[in-house]
């Protein structure tokens, strides 16, 4: 007795792909009794549409106006029955046997409330394959601040190909925010760390990266950049209060959150700019979380000097202070007076 | 036919992996003093990978056994309560067993309460083989209709499963059990049934609670380490990190049951009833990571601001003594500190009689 599994497959304008990603599903050997296909088209412009409506009736197609990724996942879920959810990008395909391996996993462990595991990146300009994955089957799970920083280190193991997730946490998840255009998965991808993600060694799917693909940004493509840099705020800002109410001690939402915050946040201020008070945000923060451990002196010091700099300079000439300050290494002398870290004898 | 007998009690066995001790289980609820033809017994089994099967299989017609893949103790709590038919649901957990009486004395209470939801009672702890060995537990069980004050709601303790009956009708009303809830599955209905229906408590042990190895999830097993700080052993990790996911999980399902019936979540009292698990889940992550001392501190004194319409004055001294100590010596030398108001109780316990008796 096997539960029904969901493949849940989000597409826009995928026309060259869907095909293969559809396929990949389709050949995992399950019949329609196990394995319920559903494919939300989010407002192709292209020859998708007519592509998924071959595979009618095995696959159920949904059609909505353009609304980004959440809205996609949102309207897709309301059209799924299945108590496992796996989904997929409609640029991305499954390996073999991957529904098999992760149906297992998540029978052998009722207690973990997602399944991921490796991937292949592929890069599609140069035809590459880059395997992603852990070493050996790791348990990822928000339980203390130091659980919380490996989490953080292996979130790029949860790619939407690669993370399946049990109906209720989908549940607990949905309606995910329609602010986060292409960072969609998040909230899932975080929900599952705050019960447990198993992830398998094996790789089992493959992740494309082309030009359209929102997330392969070009270094030179400051645009792109500073939108996505702005989308990971918003993703912040949805994933706090999420977190906390699943229970999660504010300790390890903020071992988790902060410092992918402050970074995306410095990253921002100093190429983009930004007001004043964001810095000084960014910068409290940043003391906050680094040096916990500090003695009391070095903190007062750090938030008068910091904060102090952070509003009468504007962010970039600020930053650039900043790293002339890091870059002559005056930081020594003032390590001579007060020690930053006390747990060192 | 089975069909043709009014059912009026269902007991629901469920079991995982307790081959060695499921027939005792079975046993004595056979040997209730309960007309059978108004009893059913469900064994859910959630897929035990031992002899369970074999085992119940023996007792033939008079057990309805059930094998479903492994899903964790909510689930198994799922697929028994859609099939019990009984008017009431008795709770048994594979590895407990009940004392001869129960059944008579829960469907008695039943029978004279009708509007009660809940009828529970005190249980033995058995912490190995000898039967010598049996302790009375020491909880504050509370009748009534605990939602209705503060105080109640904040001094309700949560038994174990073996000593549980709901009435179906109510039962109903508190499903579905998250299924996140692999463990401790029963501490949802618990929680849940307060808000619907008044409970009765018999204190009178009916139960044996088994205390054993692989019983390091139920709860008395589950006493947070309390103080002592994790020393690397990965299984004692283990077990501390699923005890923190545990104690969340139960948390958000009671406050997503709480929200879905028109409670309102942020009422002060409601709030203080959550917090029971941020507590019970915050005493295991301290045990993995110690926090700073504002950190403590400050943990301990929201605690001591919400549970505080549930203590009597004498507890309050005590946990405001303790909020204290938590600013002065940190988490790490609190125990010392424990150790230090011990003896000073001590110390003025000696007084107090020494004066008591003089006045005489």
């Amino acid at each position: 007795m096997t539960p029904l599994i969901t493949a849940l497959i989000d597409t826009y304008n995928h026309e060259k792909y869907i095909e293969q990603a559809v396929g990949s599903v389709l050949e995992q050997g399950l019949s329609a009794e196990e394995l319920e296909i559903v494919v939300v088209d989010d407002g192709s412009t292209d020859g998708t549409a007519e592509i998924i409506k071959k595979f009618a009736p095995r696959v159920k197609h949904v059609r909505k106006k353009n609304g980004g990724q959440a809205s996609a996942f949102n309207a897709g879920f309301a059209e799924t029955h299945g108590q496992i959810i796996a989904p997929l990008d409609g640029d991305d395909w499954w390996a073999k046997g991957k529904l098999a391996a992760v149906v297992e996993a998540l029978q052998r462990n009722p207690e973990v409330c997602a399944v991921s595991h490796g991937y292949y990146k592929f890069y599609e300009s140069t035809n590459e394959f880059e395997a992603i994955g852990p070493q050996e089957a790791t348990l990822l799970n928000l339980t203390s601040p130091e659980a919380a920083r490996v989490a953080f280190r292996n979130w790029p193991f949860l790619a939407t190909g690669a993370l399946t997730v049990r109906r209720e946490l989908m549940e607990r998840v949905i309606p995910i925010p329609e602010k986060l255009v292409f960072l969609a998965d998040a909230p899932i991808n975080v929900a599952s760390l705050a019960g447990a993600v198993l992830v398998l060694p094996q790789v089992l799917s493959y992740y494309r990266l082309h030009s359209t693909n929102l997330f392969a940004v070009e270094r030179a493509d400051t645009g792109k950049v500073g939108r996505k840099y702005e989308m990971t705020d918003v993703m912040f800002s949805v994933l706090r209060p999420m977190l906390l109410r699943l229970g999660v001690s504010e300790a390890c939402v903020s071992a988790f959150i902060d410092p992918p915050w402050t970074d995306a946040n410095r990253f921002y201020l100093r190429n983009f700019g930004g007001s004043r008070l964001r810095t000084l945000r960014t910068e409290m923060r940043y003391i906050r979380t680094q040096y916990k451990k500090a003695a009391i002196g070095y903190r007062v010091f750090s938030c008068l000097v910091l904060g102090g700099a952070s509003l009468v300079l504007p962010p970039r000439r600020f930053y650039e202070l900043y790293d002339w300050y890091g870059r002559k290494n005056f930081g020594r002398l003032w390590r001579r007076i007060a020690r930053r870290d006390t747990t060192r004898p | 036919m089975i069909e043709a007998r009014p059912v009026l009690i269902t007991v629901l066995i469920d079991t995982y992996n307790c081959g060695h001790f499921i027939e005792q289980a079975v046993d004595s609820v056979l040997a209730q003093d309960f007309p059978t033809e108004q009893m059913e017994i469900l064994v859910v089994d959630d897929g035990s990978t031992d002899d369970t099967a074999e085992r119940v299989r023996k007792y033939g017609d008079q057990v309805q056994y059930f094998c479903k893949p492994n899903g964790g103790q909510a689930s198994a709590f799922n697929f028994g309560i859609e099939r019990a038919r009984g008017e009431i649901v008795a709770f048994l957990d594979g590895d407990d067993y009940w004392l001869p009486g129960k059944l008579n004395r829960v469907a008695g209470e039943f029978e004279q309460q009708p509007e009660a939801g809940m009828v529970y009672h005190n249980f033995f702890y058995k912490r190995n083989e000898s039967p010598d060995e049996l302790s009375v537990a020491r909880l504050a069980g509370s009748s009534g209709f605990l939602s209705n004050t503060r105080e109640s709601l904040l001094s309700y303790d949560f038994y174990p499963t073996a000593t549980l009956a709901f009435r179906r009708s109510v039962l109903q009303r508190l499903l579905p059990v998250p299924e996140s809830l692999v463990v401790q599955a029963d501490a949802h209905l618990c929680a849940c049934v307060i808000f619907v229906a008044p409970i009765v408590y018999i204190d009178q042990p009916l139960t044996v609670y088994r205390i054993h190895e692989g019983n390091l999830w139920n709860w008395a097993g589950n006493t947070p380490p309390g103080r002592r700080v994790f020393e690397g052993d990965p299984a004692a990790r283990a077990r501390l990190e699923r005890q923190v996911i545990a104690s969340r999980a139960i948390g958000v399902g009671v406050r997503e049951w709480l929200e879905k019936n028109g409670f309102d979540v942020d009422r002060p009292d409601l709030r203080a009833f959550l917090m029971r698990w941020a507590i019970s889940s915050r005493a295991a992550e301290f045990a993995l990571s110690p926090p700073g001392r504002l950190q403590f501190f400050r943990y301990l004194l929201e605690c001591y601001w919400r549970q505080f319409p549930a203590m009597n004055w004498k507890l309050g001294l005590i946990n405001g003594w303790d909020v204290v100590g938590a600013l002065a010596v940190g988490y790490e030398k609190f125990p010392r500190w424990e150790e230090g108001r011990e003896r000073l109780m001590r110390r003025v316990r000696g007084w107090l009689s020494r004066a008591g008796s003089s006045f005489r």
